[in-house]
């Protein structure tokens, strides 16, 4: 059996920014294949794993968004520079002197022109170079329309690990560990790793409609508040998950939240609240079909948009352990 | 042509029905089936075979309706649409659908300070003048709050293959599905041609269309910018007008399916169809309303380049007209084939 530790190890090296999920989704798919009744892609490329309950109970969809940030080549220079633009929240900041991997696998790095001020750093003036010395050398390895991501290994450091893609992978490493823990009840649980979580969100709500579940959980990486200068959040690593009370595109579902809340409660879970910024998989989750409650649930991160992204594995446990109670519980709200 | 009668039709967001009308008449033999639903999207049907295809072309145009009328016979326009301060003063336009003239006035030039001079007029200074000169004569002239306002431009040739209008975005892309309409047969296929509305202001039309349809695989059709003109470095024009369609890479309303991304650029190098991809992720597309309706719906873009979009008057590259009919009826062929299967 694979610890959590062991599988965020593997899908954090997957590569799959939005919109090319198809390496990662192989990777989960053939990973929650044992765990599942039944494994389907959507017409949207969600990934929908299926374990059935008695029939007694309620359709559960419990998701997390599998795309990571990267950047997309937009033009390519006489000199064979690639000229990028941002996939998701990738900041020309967080990028400058990053190494990257490019779908056909090669290497590069991105560099930045010099600039007098940090305000005048931008994306318009970000290039990746790939050793290339001439247009058609670089296409010959990299079209126009093909992404990249920032690629490093994970390095532990106590409790806390570090790296890039860990949002929304330790989201995902969660979903596989609840998978593998998960006993048998009465509730219908799909399991959904969603497409295009950072551009948007966009996979989310089409996966919704298809699963048309009667209430859902999200679970994404989520800023944490503890660090000089990070967003007001109200939320530490080491502390536990994070219910979501409301962020810019979601307001969180109240007898949803109250679940969460006295679910932990009972059984002595750390639960943080947080009132965040951004928007999360659940702005489309909520609103699809005839609307569904949904409760988000964070694993706080730091440097969040960075190669070297970092998380709790505590607080990843601790999300696992929850979901496992919810999903046991009667769900009533 | 066809698109000289879709650029001279007028029609903002929500007021689409003298294009409906144009788009009902000229296609009327060519399909099996049209109906209007209810957000006014003139939705065809051609074929009735095993695998449902959406063509998307959207039928409203950047322009303007008359926001309030002041006591001395002035118009205070509201956008409907994007539209750029820079371009607008000085401009005619047609005021309703019957047409009446109006100019955009700004206060004259003789009174303006140097300083004025070298300053955008912005868009709450401007005014509509239709030489009235009282509420009550406007009022006369049927004219209301909410009616439309349209760029007063008349289709032209510049040459046997540039032309000159406004509304290419979209009736370019009109045009390109009414020629395919026309044309073309797919007997593997069932073929929506959607004519949708009120894409200018925020996709909507498109996303009812294809929650209606349902389509298995779906192309948006646009009219999009190109900047090959003065003054624009070769590396940043987005598109070259006269270079081919564009395919789409990404823009801020999504990032086309992979599988119809990659199928459009092999049938197009398959069949020796120059095409360009569309270098800016500014902007949207139906595409982007469309791949989320209901569990998702495999969609790209196809744009014909147009220079001065989202202006009083576009120029546009008939070569690059028929390239798009001509890769979307190659892409069509292969659906149909067997080579994608959604």
């Amino acid at each position: 059996m694979t610890s959590m530790l062991e599988q965020l190890h593997r899908l954090a090296a997957v590569w799959g920014p939005s919109g090319r999920e198809q390496s990662i989704l192989r990777h989960l798919s053939d990973a929650i294949e044992p765990l599942a009744d039944e494994v389907r892609v959507d017409r949207f490329g969600n990934l929908v794993a299926a374990r059935r309950g008695s029939g007694a109970g309620k359709r559960v969809m419990v998701s997390a968004h599998m795309d990571t940030i990267g950047a997309i080549a937009m033009n390519i220079s006489d000199k064979g520079l690639i000229h990028l633009e941002p996939v998701g929240g990738l900041k020309a900041w967080n990028a400058i002197g990053q190494r990257v991997v490019w779908s056909s696998g090669v290497v590069g790095i991105l560099q930045h022109e010099p600039v007098e001020e940090s305000k005048e750093i931008a994306f318009k003036k970000l290039w990746c170079d790939i050793g290339a010395t001439s247009r058609e050398e670089a296409l010959e390895n990299v079209r126009l329309g093909d992404m990249c991501t920032l690629v490093g290994d994970l390095q532990q450091m106590g409790d806390f690990i570090s790296g890039p893609s860990l949002d929304n992978r330790a989201g995902c490493a969660v979903l596989l560990e609840v998978a593998r823990h998960l006993q048998p009840g009465d509730h219908d649980v799909c399991f959904v790793f969603t497409c295009q979580g950072e551009t948007g969100p966009r996979g989310g709500g089409t996966a919704a409609f298809g699963v048309d579940p009667d209430l859902a959980f999200v679970v994404d990486a989520a800023a944490a508040g503890d660090v000089p200068k990070a967003p007001r959040v109200e939320v530490s690593l080491g502390k536990g998950p994070a219910v979501k009370l409301r962020d810019g595109s979601y307001m969180g579902h109240i007898g949803m939240i109250d679940l969460v809340r006295r679910v932990a409660a009972d059984h002595a879970i750390p639960l943080q609240t947080e009132i965040a910024t951004g928007n999360n998989d659940a702005q489309v989750v909520s609103v699809s079909g005839q609307g569904i409650p949904t409760a988000v649930l964070d694993i706080p991160a730091r440097y969040r948009g960075t190669a070297a992204e970092m998380v709790s594995l505590p607080d990843m446990h601790a999300t696992a352990d929850l979901l496992l109670k919810l999903l046991a519980s009667s769900l009533d709200v | 042509m066809l698109l000289e009668r879709l650029s001279n039709a007028c029609g903002i967001s929500g007021r689409e029905d003298e294009v409906r009308d144009l788009l009902r008449q000229e296609l009327a033999p060519y399909v099996d089936e049209m109906w209007t639903d209810a957000i006014g999207n003139l939705i065809m049907r051609k074929g009735s075979g095993p695998v449902k295809v959406m063509l998307d072309a959207h039928t409203d145009e950047v322009g303007f309706c008359v926001g309030s009328i002041t006591d001395d016979g002035y118009l205070k326009l509201k956008k409907m649409g994007g539209l750029d301060d820079r371009v607008l003063p000085g401009r005619q336009v047609w005021v309703t659908q019957k047409r009446i003239p109006a100019v955009l006035g700004a206060k004259a030039w003789h009174l303006c300070s140097g300083e004025e001079r070298g300053k955008v007029i912005s868009f709450d200074q401007m005014y509509a003048d239709l030489g009235c000169r009282s509420r009550k004569e406007v009022e006369e002239l049927g004219i209301e709050p909410g009616e439309p306002v349209y760029f007063a431009t008349t289709f032209e040739h510049f040459s046997d293959k540039v032309v000159k209008g406004k509304a290419f975005d979209d009736r370019a892309g009109c045009a390109v599905l009414a020629e395919i309409l026309m044309r073309f047969s797919y007997p593997g296929l069932t073929m929506y041609g959607a004519f949708v509305s009120q894409e200018e202001v925020g996709l909507r039309g498109a996303r009812i269309a294809a929650y209606n349809l349902n389509p298995d695989v779906a192309i948006a059709l646009e009219g999009t910018g190109s900047a090959n003109v003065a003054g624009v470095e070769p590396f940043d024009t987005i598109t070259n007008m006269g270079e081919g369609p564009a395919i789409s890479l990404m823009d801020n309303s999504g990032i086309p399916n992979l599988r119809v991304w990659e199928q459009l650029v092999r049938v197009a190098q398959e069949n020796g169809i120059k095409y360009q991809n569309r270098r800016i992720v500014g902007g949207g597309t139906d595409a982007g309303g469309i791949a989320l309706v209901r569990n998702g719906v495999p969609v790209c873009t196809v744009s014909t380049p147009c220079r001065y979009i989202h202006t009083n008057a576009a120029l546009l590259h008939l070569d690059d007209l028929n390239g798009s009919v001509n890769l979307v009826h190659h892409f069509l062929q292969s659906v149909e084939k067997g080579d994608f299967r959604p």
